[in-house]
C-alpha cells in the first residue's frame, strides 16, 4: 500500500551500485554547483539526460522508473506553469490570456493574467535545474547503501552530528512517507478528508496534524538508531573510518570534473567581468560566444 | 562462576526530569545467565539495559551516580566501541536499527568499525550468521527478510563482535509467534555456547521456560531477583506487579499447587497429583456443529470472493476472500506476518479497492465515506495527531456530521468515552506523551467517538503488558455487547482464545479455516500450516480429559468443581449459538 522500499537503496551488481560512495557524493556535489552555474538549456538539458542515462545504468524496476518520471513531469509542469504567470522581467510576450483585465474584480487587481513566452522559457531552465537535482539525488539514494554515505561524510572529517542528521534523513525519509500516508489515512477513517481543500489555512492545519506524530515517531527512530549504530562502535569517538580504497580511476574522474567545474567558474567569472563593462580580453572572443550558447 | 557485569549503588535520572528512572541498583550478572529482566512499562527496564554498554551515561546525558562494571573495567571509563566487544546490545524494532542494504553488511558492520582486516571479518560475519540461521541469506536485500529474520539479523549483527554478554530489549514484542519461538531458540542456543543473555520482554509467557534467571523491575528498583524456578513457587509476585503468567503457572497458582516446570504437561501432572479430575463425557464435548452466524439474520460485514494485489507482477494478496460477520460478534483474524489480516481489514474500512469481487458493509459497499466502520492501526501513535486527549477523541465527532450528534449529547457521549476509557485525568494532556497502553486507549476511545458499526483492530495488543491487554478486552466486549462487530487481528493465541468467538485462519492470502476457538485450536494441521500454537490452556484441558475449555478460569472452576462434588456440566463450554 505505501512502497517503503521503493525509496531505499538496491542491492544490485551494476555500474552505478559498483561505483564507490564518495565519488557519487562528489558528483552530486558538483552537479549542484553546475545547475546553480549553467544558464544555457541546451547544456542543462544535457545534464539532465546524463543524469537519466545514469539511471539506465542503474537498471531500476519498472516502479522506479514510474515514479522518477512522475515528479519530473510534475516538477517540470508545476515550475514552467507558475513561472509563465508569475513571470516578472521585461521584455515579456503574453502568449495565452487566462483572465482579462476587465474581468470583474480579480481582472482589475491583478491587470490580467498571462501565460508569458518569456516565464515559459525561464520556467523550463528552472524546471530542467530542479529535475536535474532531483534525477541525480534519488539516483544516489537508490545506489547508494546508506551506511557508505555516512562513512564517507566521516572520511571528510564532516562533523558527526551533522553527518548523522543528513544520513538519518535520508535513511528515515520512506518512512516519513510511509507514515504520513498512515496518518492521513487515520485521518479519513474518522470522517476528515486531509486532501479535500487546498485552501491555505486547510493546508497548514493539515500539515500540522500529519507532521506531528510523523516527527514524534521521527526522532523515537532517530535515536534508536544513533544508539544501535554507536553500541555497534560507531561513532564520534571511533579511532578510524573503515572504508574501501577509493578506486584510482574514480579519483581520475572526480579529478577531472573538478578541473571542468573550476574552469566553469573561471569562464563564468570573465563573462561575469565583460557582461558587466569591467573587463573585457578581446583574445577571448570565441570564448564569450562559446559561453552564450552553452553555459 | 564468573560475574561478568557489576553494578554498584547505581542511580540515573534522565536530563530534564526530576525523579530518577533507576534508583540505587545493585546487581550482578553471571557468565552463563540466561536473564529474564521485566516489569511493567515504564519501570526502567530498557534504561538499566543501555547502562550495560555504556550508552548510559556516556550518549545518553542525565546524571548518573554509582558504577557499572563490565568484566571488571567501569562502562564510563572506556569508549562504547571498546565495551560493544563485551557487551551487545539489541533494541526492539529491527526496522530502526538495521543500517545496511544487505544481510553481510549488516552483521559486518561492527568488524569494519572495529578495524578487523577483511579476512576475519568475513570469518566473523559467516559464524554469526550461522549461528542465527541465516547463512543461506548472507548476499540477500534486508527487504527480502521477514520481521523475525530482521531480528535475527540484528542479534547477528552484534553477534559478530562475539560480546560476552548478549542484551535484548523486547526482541519478541513485533514477531509472530513461529518467529518468537525461533529467534528464543538461537538465544537459548548461544546460551548454551557460553553468551550471556539478558531479555528484557513483557512476553514473559514465552521467554520464562527458556530462561535461567527471573529479574522484576518496578518503578526504577528491583523488586525481585531469583532463579527461574523459584518463580514457579512464588507466581504472587509476578501478580502483583502486573505481569503476565504462563497459563499453566497461572492454573497451578489459582488451584493452590506448585508446578515444576513452565509446560502443559508439567502443570497437568502437579494438578493430577492434587486433584481428582471427572473427564467429561463424549457427548459433553463442544458441539462441532457450524454455528456462524446461524443465530443471526443480517450480516453486518460480507466479503465476497475478494481479489486484491499491490502489484500485478506478484501473487496477489488476497485470493479469492469470503467471509462474513454479524452484529455482537468479535472475531480474530491470525496467521502469519504477510498473511493477507491487515490487507482485508483495510478492505473493510474502505481504505483499498478490490481487485474482484465486493465488502458489503451494512448493505452498503465499504468505504470511508458511510462512516460504519472505525479502524485502529496497528501503530496507534499515528492516530494521534491533536493536542489534547480532548481534541483527540471529538476530531471525528467533528467530521461525522450525519452520524454524530454535535449538540449537548455529544458533549455527553465525551465525557462518557473519557470515563470509560479511563482518561478523564488525562483530558488536557499532549497525546504522545503519554504511556504506551494510554495511548491505545485514546486511539481507540478517538474511533469509538465516531460511533462506527464496524471496529477493526489491527494488532492492538503488540507491545502492550497485561493490563492493558485485559482493558482492550474489556472496551471490546463493552462495545460488542451494544450490537456492534469487533474484527482485530492478533498473533497471540491466547487473547484470540479469550475474547473471540470465531477465530479466522489465514494463509497466503486465503481462508483455510473459520470456526469457533475450540475448534480452530483443536486442528494441528491448521496451526501449523498458519504457523500458530496451540495456547497451553487448551492443551491442559485435553490433557485432563476437560474438553476444549479456552479460559484459565474455566479449568480452575472445572478443577474445583470437580473435587467438591457438585454439578461440574455448570462449568463446561457450551457456546450459546
Amino acid at each position: 500500500m505505501y512502497g517503503r522500499a521503493m525509496w531505499e537503496a538496491t542491492t544490485k551488481n551494476t555500474v552505478m551500485h559498483r561505483i564507490d560512495s564518495r565519488t557519487k557524493l562528489v558528483l552530486l556535489a558538483f552537479l549542484s554547483a553546475g545547475a546553480i552555474l549553467i544558464d544555457s538549456t541546451i547544456t542543462l538539458y544535457l545534464l539532465f539526460v546524463a543524469t537519466l542515462l545514469g539511471h539506465l545504468l542503474a537498471v531500476h524496476e519498472i516502479n522506479r522508473w514510474r515514479l522518477l518520471i512522475l515528479l519530473i513531469i510534475f516538477n517540470i509542469w508545476g515550475t514552467m506553469l507558475s513561472q509563465s504567470i508569475f513571470y516578472n522581467a521585461v521584455p515579456k510576450t503574453p502568449l495565452f490570456t487566462i483572465m482579462p483585465p476587465d474581468f470583474p474584480l480579480l481582472g482589475r487587481i491583478t491587470g490580467g493574467i498571462y501565460i508569458y513566452l518569456e516565464g515559459l522559457a525561464y520556467g523550463a531552465r528552472q524546471a530542467l535545474r530542479s529535475s536535474m537535482m532531483l534525477s541525480v539525488g534519488l539516483l544516489v539514494c537508490w545506489t547508494t547503501n546508506t551506511r557508505d554515505i555516512l562513512r564517507s561524510f566521516l572520511y571528510w572529517k564532516m562533523p558527526y552530528e551533522l553527518a548523522f542528521i543528513n544520513v538519518t534523513s535520508l535513511r528515515f525519509l520512506p518512512d516519513i512517507f510511509y507514515e504520513a500516508d498512515a496518518v492521513m489515512t487515520a485521518q479519513r477513517l474518522r470522517g476528515y478528508d486531509p486532501l479535500k481543500s487546498i485552501s491555505i489555512l486547510r493546508v497548514i492545519e493539515v500539515g500540522r496534524q500529519t507532521l506531528l506524530p510523523v516527527l514524534a515517531r521521527s526522532i523515537r527512530r532517530a535515536i534508536t538508531l544513533a544508539l544501535s549504530v554507536e553500541s555497534r562502535g560507531f561513532g564520534r569517538k571511533q579511532s578510524s573510518i573503515y572504508m574501501e580504497e577509493w578506486p584510482l580511476r574514480e579519483k581520475i574522474f572526480v579529478a577531472c570534473s573538478l578541473t571542468v567545474l573550476l574552469a566553469v567558474v573561471a569562464v563564468k567569472i570573465i563573462d561575469w567581468l565583460s557582461f558587466n563593462g569591467l573587463v573585457y580580453f578581446t583574445w577571448f572572443r570565441g570564448g564569450y560566444d562559446m559561453i552564450r550558447v552553452w553555459l | 562462576m564468573k560475574t561478568i557485569v557489576t553494578i554498584k549503588n547505581m542511580t540515573f535520572t534522565y536530563a530534564g526530569r526530576q525523579i530518577p528512572t533507576l534508583k540505587d541498583i545493585n546487581y550482578t550478572i553471571q557468565q552463563g545467565d540466561f536473564i529474564l529482566l521485566t516489569g511493567t512499562t515504564g519501570c526502567g527496564k530498557s534504561t538499566l539495559l543501555k547502562t550495560l554498554n555504556g550508552l548510559i551515561p556516556q550518549e545518553s546525558g542525565g546524571t548518573m551516580q554509582g558504577t557499572v562494571y563490565v568484566d571488571g573495567v567501569a562502562t564510563h571509563q572506556i569508549n562504547i566501541a571498546d565495551v560493544s566487544r563485551l557487551v551487545g546490545l539489541v533494541f526492539q524494532n529491527p526496522e530502526d536499527q538495521i543500517f545496511s542494504a544487505t544481510v553481510e553488511d549488516e552483521t559486518a558492520f561492527v568488524l569494519e568499525n572495529m578495524g578487523l582486516p577483511e579476512t576475519e571479518i568475513r570469518q566473523a560475519v559467516s559464524e554469526a550468521l550461522d549461528k542465527v540461521g541465516l547463512a543461506d541469506k548472507r548476499t540477500a536485500s534486508i527487504h527480502a527478510l521477514s520481521g523475525g529474520q530482521k531480528q535475527r539479523l540484528a542479534v547477528a549483527a552484534v553477534l559478530a563482535a562475539k560480546p560476552e554478554v548478549l542484551a535484548l530489549d523486547e526482541p519478541i514484542s513485533q514477531l509472530d509467534p513461529v518467529g518468537a519461538e525461533s529467534l528464543l531458540q538461537v538465544l537459548t542456543e548461544l546460551n548454551r555456547q557460553g553468551i550471556t543473555i539478558i531479555v528484557v520482554e513483557h512476553r514473559l509467557h514465552e521467554v520464562l521456560p527458556v530462561c535461567s534467571r527471573i529479574t522484576i523491575m518496578d518503578e526504577g528498583v528491583i523488586v525481585w531477583d531469583g532463579p527461574a524456578g523459584a518463580a514457579l513457587s512464588e507466581p504472587d509476585i509476578f501478580v502483583r506487579h502486573g505481569l503476565r503468567l504462563p497459563q499453566p503457572l497461572e492454573i497451578c497458582h489459582a488451584l493452590g499447587i506448585v508446578t515444576v516446570g513452565y509446560s502443559a504437561k508439567e502443570a497437568v501432572d502437579v494438578i493430577r497429583q492434587n486433584y481428582k479430575i471427572n473427564p467429561v463425557n463424549s457427548g459433553f464435548i463442544y458441539d462441532s456443529k457450524s454455528n456462524i452466524g446461524s443465530s443471526k439474520n443480517q450480516p453486518s460485514i460480507q466479503v465476497n470472493d475478494l481479489v486484491f494485489g499491490y502489484s500485478e507482477r506478484d501473487v496477489p494478496v488476497l485470493q479469492g476472500v469470503d467471509f462474513t460477520a454479524f452484529p455482537g460478534e468479535v472475531i480474530a483474524l491470525m496467521g502469519t506476518n504477510g498473511a493477507g489480516k491487515s490487507t482485508l481489514l483495510q478492505h473493510i474500512a474502505g481504505l483499498v479497492k478490490p481487485w474482484q469481487g465486493n465488502v458489503l458493509v451494512h448493505g452498503l459497499a465499504a468505504s470511508i465515506k458511510t462512516g460504519l466502520t472505525g479502524m485502529v492501526l496497528q501503530n496507534s501513535d499515528l492516530m494521534l495527531f491533536n493536542t489534547t486527549v480532548a481534541e483527540e477523541i471529538s476530531f471525528g465527532c467533528r467530521y461525522n456530521v450525519q452520524k454524530v450528534d454535535r449538540t449537548a449529547d455529544a458533549s455527553d457521549s465525551l465525557a462518557g468515552l473519557l470515563t470509560d476509557f479511563d482518561l478523564i485525568q488525562y483530558i488536557e494532556d499532549f497525546p504522545l506523551a503519554l504511556s504506551r497502553g494510554q495511548r491505545l486507549r485514546v486511539a481507540i476511545a478517538s474511533v469509538l467517538a465516531c460511533c462506527p458499526a464496524v471496529l477493526l483492530l489491527d494488532e492492538p495488543t503488540t507491545g502492550q503488558d497485561i493490563s492493558h491487554i485485559r482493558d482492550i478486552e474489556v472496551r471490546i466486549r463493552h462495545f460488542a455487547q451494544a450490537g456492534g462487530t469487533v474484527i482485530f487481528s492478533t498473533h497471540d493465541g491466547e487473547l484470540a482464545a479469550r475474547l473471540a468467538e470465531r477465530i479466522v485462519v489465514m494463509k497466503r492470502g486465503e481462508i483455510i479455516m473459520d470456526s469457533h476457538p475450540a475448534k480452530v485450536f483443536c486442528r494441528h494441521d491448521i496451526l501449523q500450516q498458519a504457523s500458530l500454537k496451540v495456547p497451553p490452556v487448551i492443551e491442559m484441558a485435553g490433557e485432563l480429559g476437560l474438553g476444549p475449555l479456552l479460559k484459565v478460569e474455566e479449568v480452575v472452576n472445572y478443577v474445583r468443581q470437580s473435587n467438591v462434588g457438585s454439578n461440574n456440566q455448570k462449568y463446561c463450554y457450551a457456546p450459546d449459538r
